[in-house]
C-alpha cells in the first residue's frame, strides 16, 4: 500500500515506459564501471539528439521521407517500450534518426507556408527544455508522487484524445476544436504543450534516480530514449501551437 | 539575419544543456522524502509497517492501578 490514496487506486503509473520492474536490474552485484551514470546519459542523449538533427537533414532535403520515418520511428518507439529496456541500445538511435526524418520533412512543410516557423519551433523547445533543466537542477521544480500521476494522467487523457480523432478521421469527421485556431484550440494546444514540457521533468528525475541508484549501463541508452520521446513531442506540438497563431 | 541569430542561440543553448545536464540536482532536490519511487527501491518504510504485523508474541500483562503509580 501507498501512503498516498490516489495511488493506491490507480495503480503506481499507467505508462508502459516507467511501469516496468526495474528492482531485478538495481541489484549490488553490479560492478562500479557496468552502472549508469549522468554523464552516460548526457552523453546518449546528446548522440541521440545529433542522429535527430542528421535526419531531419535528410527529411528537409527528401521530404517524401517524413511518412515511412513517422511509421517507422513509432514502431521503435513501441519496440523500444514494450519489449525489454536492455535493448534500447540497439533500438534507440534509429528512433531518433527516422523520428528526425519525419520532423524535417514535417517542417519543410510548414516553413513553406509560415516562413522561420522551424527555427522558432527548435528554439522554443530548446529554450523550455534548458530552463525546465535548470529549475530541476536547483530544487525549484519538486517532482513528487502526485505531481507524476497528474501528469500521466493529462498525458493518457491527451492520448486518448488524439486516438479518438484519428479514428473519427477515417469517418470523415473529427475533434474540430483541438485542430481549430480560435481561442479554444488555441488554448487546447498551449496546455498539451505545457503537459509535454512537464513531462521533461520526470525524464530528469528519472536519469537522476537511476543513476543515483546505479542502475545497469543500458538504462543510460533507455533514459535518454524517454527524453528523446518527450522532445519530440513537445517540438511537434510547439510546431502545431505556432503554426495556429500564425493562420489567425 | 534572424535565422542566424536564433542558430547561434541554438548552438549556445545545447552547450549549456551539456554542461548543465552533467551537474548534479541539488541537495533540495535529492534530499526530500517526497521524491518519486521509480524503481520500487525499500524506501517506502511506510509501506512495510503497514504489511507487517505488530502483535508481540507472550502472555499478557494486567496493568494495575498501584504499578502504574510506582512507576
Amino acid at each position: 500500500m501507498s501512503r498516498h490514496s490516489a495511488l493506491n487506486t490507480f495503480g503506481r503509473s499507467g505508462n508502459p515506459a516507467f511501469t516496468r520492474n526495474f528492482t531485478n536490474a538495481n541489484s549490488a552485484s553490479i560492478s562500479r564501471t557496468e552502472r549508469m551514470t549522468l554523464d552516460g546519459a548526457v552523453n546518449k542523449t546528446a548522440i541521440l539528439m545529433g542522429l535527430c538533427f542528421s535526419g531531419a537533414a535528410l527529411g528537409w532535403n527528401i521530404p517524401v521521407l517524413a511518412l515511412p520515418g513517422l511509421i517507422i520511428g513509432t514502431i521503435l518507439a513501441f519496440i523500444t517500450i514494450f519489449r525489454s529496456p536492455s535493448k534500447a541500445g540497439s533500438t534507440a538511435p534509429f528512433y531518433a534518426a527516422f523520428q528526425g526524418m519525419a520532423l524535417g520533412g514535417i517542417t519543410m512543410f510548414a516553413e513553406t507556408t509560415y516562413p522561420g516557423i522551424g527555427i522558432q519551433a527548435i528554439g522554443l523547445t530548446f529554450g523550455i527544455l534548458t530552463a525546465l533543466l535548470f529549475c530541476y537542477k536547483s530544487g525549484i521544480i519538486k517532482p513528487t508522487e502526485n505531481f507524476k500521476l497528474m501528469i500521466f494522467s493529462a498525458t493518457m487523457g491527451i492520448g486518448i484524445l488524439y486516438l479518438v480523432s484519428f479514428v473519427m478521421s477515417f469517418f470523415g469527421s473529427s475533434i474540430g476544436f483541438i485542430h481549430s485556431n480560435g481561442l479554444f484550440g488555441i488554448g487546447f494546444s498551449l496546455f498539451v504543450v505545457a503537459i509535454a514540457a512537464l513531462n521533461l521533468v520526470l525524464d530528469f528525475d528519472f536519469i537522476e534516480e537511476g543513476a543515483a541508484q546505479g542502475l545497469p549501463k543500458y538504462m543510460e541508452w533507455y533514459g535518454a530514449f524517454s527524453l528523446m520521446v518527450t522532445l519530440v513531442w513537445l517540438y511537434m506540438e510547439i510546431l502545431r501551437l505556432l503554426m495556429k497563431l500564425r493562420s489567425r | 539575419m534572424n535565422t542566424l541569430f536564433f542558430t547561434l542561440l541554438i548552438v549556445i543553448l545545447l552547450f549549456i544543456l551539456m554542461k548543465l545536464g552533467k551537474v548534479r540536482a541539488s541537495s533540495k532536490q535529492t534530499d526530500r522524502d517526497d521524491r518519486i519511487n521509480w524503481f520500487g527501491s525499500k524506501d517506502s518504510r511506510v509501506d512495510d509497517n503497514l504489511d507487517r504485523s505488530n502483535i508481540i508474541e507472550g502472555e499478557a500483562e494486567e496493568i494495575k492501578e498501584t504499578n502504574e503509580k510506582s512507576l
